[in-house]
């Protein structure tokens, strides 16, 4: 409860300072943002979605929020984060400014302002128009602290070319939040690949709250991957929105490497005959880490498929947890879901939660779910031992291809390489940093 | 004979006007029903027509004090309506009086069912609450029965006749599985529980033959709010069959039962249920609510069986579960649950493991037809200690309709590493292709979907006792009868 009284005075208090720094399609939402946050507040772990994390001890420190919108803004020298072999656009958001330089052929990237000026139908046909159906009081805040957004738009038959690398960094000696937004328009016949980085290099507990919103057009393609890779002290509530029109073709696929305490969220609804959704995930936590994930796929449309795997590697006293929902309505025939939750233990004293559901109101489909823990296969690692790999190097060759289950299913092949020895790297503790990149040394 | 023909007519006319008294109004038992309404004074009244100790009535007040200050659970995916627990009427007096006196009164709705289950006729009194005592003689089969458990030193009575005669043994167990506090309609079936039975094998003994609740002496009347306490002591053995597969007609909306069972040291209680109240006519009108808690501990290498065929009650919230406390114990749920019409069905179990080495197998088939609701809903918990656990968990639903609902609700929580999980759950639609090759070979749709629905269900049927299993099996093509087409 503190921690809601905290942010409703805090709204009071400086509505007009937040209005000043942000333009008006924002403000606009904003309006509405508030009075739902004042109607759901900040989750309690009683509430059954939010059991397994505490959100609002994530919420309650005193955070400094740049609301006067000091400028941030550095250059690329100091930041470089890449992945070799992959030619991508580089989009910095240092805390919550988007650094916007210069669009793609036929694709613009924009803030949230000049999406206003030059597109303000647009603006006001999608910005915050999915998170406002949101019950989630996080959801609600961010709307209503949220200043700026970074704003892609992909027109009817565009194609981007070179994907796009949104690099969030958080860098502050004093515990600051960050409230991001990620606003994806893809026309009809378009396609993108858009990759976010999540990195934080604050000495002091951060928290990082991001709404991302994607409109997928008819017979659309996009690929939509999230590496996170912050600090032990970082906090991160981020939730996804997706709408997915006739035959559009979408990957999600959030992948955890390092982490402090993580809410995600996913909701996707599958609106139009034919669309296919590929939702994968991949956490790898350990001392007191928490990765908490829950996704609701919605089938609302006929003919649709979808396909969610998530597995996480769990150790010393981490806790993960995954409550995935697929709701099929109605009418929604010949649907196809599979939703599945793989979590290997390594250590008595982490903690794995997993609650697949599946609520079904239509007959004609076929869905399914499964959920497994365990351990390492003792045999399969006998086998190995057997042929002279020693037992901690065989267990890393099981581990490694428990995890390349995820990395099969990620399409840019550069990045998967990257992410091959990134998760090896990690697995064997070792400085999972990407060589090469100032940021990191 | 013009005359006698008006007596005869105004003899009927009497019959039309004056009946209503014969199913009501006017009864001798009148006196041993109480008020509508719940409070202290009725619990402490319900205790004195039963005779209670002292220490029972406290047991009843202290669980309606807690009950006051719980709200009803609204968790489930089920519509419940409002249950207003003040106009119910808590304790009622066997309806002796008011039982049909022969078959021809029996609704004919349930005439027709019985012939399709294949019942005996005695039985079929029985089950239609006919007053059997003086019609059946299977007195003697029960006295029989009743010899040779005593011999064995099995008790096996009623819930009040257990407080009466062995007050040491329920005051033991009563509420060591199931606390007053344990849940909503826990607290409220300890508050005001009518009667139910109790069964104690002592250490050992193999029980012969199957317990059923239809064998035992007063089973008619045990009411609304249930209770039935099963101790097996040391490397025991015992199989309960509760319920029957015929149509159990009640006016009693609520019902609210516990069941509670104590498995001590390598000893094995197998718990089978046929429910089959009265499910509401097609429009969704009437019907049962029936909320059950039933749970069993299991100590060290002891094993506890549920199966469970649930096709009947307009509202089912029931999750029969394992408290797996002893190293090396087993714990099953076999579960079949058919939805149809406007039923609504939140069922499953919960696994605790604590012991070392413990396992668990679930086995849930949903069946939902018409414009039914049909969920499982299940909790797998690994305590830290729980080294070496093992689960395995499948739950599959078939959809018969298009206007039905079926949903899987699965918790698992692991804290222990050496533990071994698994979940599966699916859900489609019954498989067309296979009516289609029935058709073919001359079996109407109605015939392939019992078929099909049967070979879906056989894991769980055949865990069933031979005797029941067959009836299941009848029943399941019952329950489906108008789903189809």
């Amino acid at each position: 409860m503190a921690a809601s009284e905290q942010y409703k005075q805090l709204l009071e208090e400086h509505i007009s300072l937040i209005n000043k720094g942000a333009c008006e399609t924002m403000n606009i939402a904003r309006g509405e943002a508030i009075k739902a946050f004042l109607k759901y507040g900040i989750p309690s772990q009683k509430e059954e979605l939010f059991r397994h994390i505490d959100i609002e001890k994530i919420y309650s420190p005193d955070y400094g929020i740049n609301l006067a919108r000091v400028s941030q803004s550095t250059t690329n020298d100091v930041y470089r984060c890449s992945v070799p072999g992959l030619k991508t656009q580089t989009l910095y958001v240092v805390g919550d400014t988007p650094q916007i330089g210069e669009g793609q052929e036929g694709v613009e990237i924009m803030n949230m302002t000049q999406f206003t000026n030059r597109y303000p139908q647009l603006a006001q046909k999608y910005y915050n128009r999915l998170a406002e159906t949101s019950t989630d009081g996080t959801v609600a805040l961010n709307t209503a602290l949220a200043q700026d957004a970074t704003v892609v738009y992909i027109p009817d038959g565009a194609t981007m070319k070179t994907p796009l690398q949104i690099v969030n960094i958080l860098n502050s000696s004093t515990p600051v939040m960050v409230n991001r937004r990620l606003l994806i328009v893809a026309g009809k016949n378009s396609s993108a690949t858009i990759l976010t980085c999540e990195h934080n290099l604050s000495e002091s507990a951060t928290l990082a709250t991001q709404v991302t919103e994607i409109y997928a057009g008819e017979n659309s393609q996009i690929e939509y991957y999230e590496i996170e890779e912050t600090s032990s002290t970082s906090y991160r509530v981020a939730s996804l929105f997706a709408q997915q029109e006739a035959n559009a073709n979408m990957i999600i696929a959030p992948i955890s490497l390092h982490n402090g305490q993580t809410r995600t969220n996913y909701n996707v609804t599958l609106s139009g005959k034919g669309a296919n959704l590929n939702l994968t995930g991949l956490a790898i936590c350990d001392n007191k880490q928490v990765a908490d994930v829950y996704t609701n796929v919605h089938h609302s449309s006929s003919h649709c498929e979808s396909n969610q795997l998530f597995k996480n590697i769990v150790s010393d006293e981490a806790i993960v947890s995954m409550t995935g929902k697929v709701l099929v309505d109605e009418g929604a025939v010949k649907t196809i879901s599979q939703q599945s939750n793989k979590n290997i233990s390594m250590s008595q004293t982490a903690r794995i939660y997993t609650e697949p559901q599946l609520e079904i109101y239509a007959d004609d489909v076929k869905c399914g779910h499964g959920a497994t823990v365990g351990q390492l296969d003792e045999s399969a690692l006998f086998y190995l031992r057997q042929r002279g790999i020693p037992e901690a190097e065989a267990r890393m060759m099981l581990m490694l291809a428990f995890a390349d289950d995820i990395l099969q299913r990620i399409k840019l092949e550069p990045l998967r390489d990257r992410l091959r020895t990134l998760i090896e790297n990690r697995l064997r503790k070792e400085d999972i940093k990407c060589a090469g990149c100032t940021m990191c040394k | 004979m013009e005359k006698d023909k008006n007596r005869e007519k105004n003899d009927i006319l009497d019959d039309v006007t004056t009946s209503e008294y014969k199913h009501g109004f006017v009864t001798e038992i009148e006196t041993d029903i109480i008020p509508e309404g719940l409070d202290e004074d009725i619990i402490r009244l319900i205790s004195q027509k039963k005779g209670e100790p002292e220490w029972l009535l406290d047991f009843r007040l202290r669980a309606f004090a807690y009950w006051k200050t719980m709200p009803m659970p609204q968790w489930a995916h089920l519509n419940i309506p409002e249950i207003d627990f003040q106009a119910i009427s808590y304790y009622a007096a066997p309806k002796t009086k008011d039982a049909p006196k022969s078959l021809d009164e029996v609704d004919p709705e349930i005439i027709k069912t019985f012939d399709k289950l294949g019942i005996p006729l005695e039985e079929r009194m029985h089950l239609a609450g006919v007053a059997v005592d003086a019609v059946m003689d299977s007195v003697s089969v029960r006295t029989t029965y009743r010899e040779k458990l005593a011999e064995l030193g099995v008790i096996f009575c009623s819930f009040n006749e257990a407080v009466k005669e062995y007050p040491d043994l329920v005051k033991k167990y009563l509420g060591s599985v199931v606390g007053y506090r344990d849940n909503f309609y826990a607290a409220l079936n300890s508050a005001v529980f009518s009667d139910g039975s109790f069964v104690y094998i002592p250490k050992g003994v193999r029980c012969p033959m199957e317990l059923s609740t239809y064998f035992r002496i007063n089973a008619g009347g045990t009411g609304q709010f249930e209770r039935t306490l099963i101790v097996a002591d040391d490397e025991s053995y015992v199989s309960y069959l509760e319920g029957c597969t015929a149509p159990m007609r009640d006016e009693n909306q609520l019902h609210a039962a516990i069941v509670e069972i104590v498995v001590n040291d390598r000893a094995e209680v197998k718990y089978s249920t046929v429910q089959n109240w009265y499910p509401g006519d097609k429009e969704g009108k009437g019907g049962v609510y029936n909320f059950v808690t039933k749970r069993g501990i299991c100590r060290e290498s002891a094993k506890l069986s549920w199966t469970q065929v649930e096709t009947g009650s307009a509202i089912t919230w029931k999750y029969p579960s394992c408290i797996l406390a002893g190293d090396n114990s087993i714990g099953e749920f076999y579960s079949v649950a058919v939805t149809n019409n406007y039923q609504q069905a939140d069922t499953g179990t919960k696994m605790i493991h604590m012991g070392k080495n413990t396992r668990s197998t679930i086995v849930s088939k949903g069946i939902s037809a018409g414009k039914s609701q049909n969920s499982y809903r299940g909790l797998v918990r690994v305590a830290p200690n729980a080294d070496g656990a093992r689960n395995y968990t499948q739950c599959d639903s078939l959809l018969l309709s298009a206007e039905c609902g079926a949903h899987t609700f699965p918790y698992v929580d692991v804290k222990n590493k050496s533990a071994v999980v698994e979940h599966e759950a699916t859900t489609s639609k019954i498989n067309e292709e296979q009516i289609f090759y029935c058709n073919q070979r001359g079996i109407p749709t109605e015939e392939a979907v019992a078929l099909i629905v049967n070979g879906y269900a056989k894991e769980v049927m055949n865990k069933l006792p031979m005797e029941f299993a067959v009836e299941a099996q009848k029943l399941l093509q019952v329950s489906l009868e108008g789903s189809v087409g």
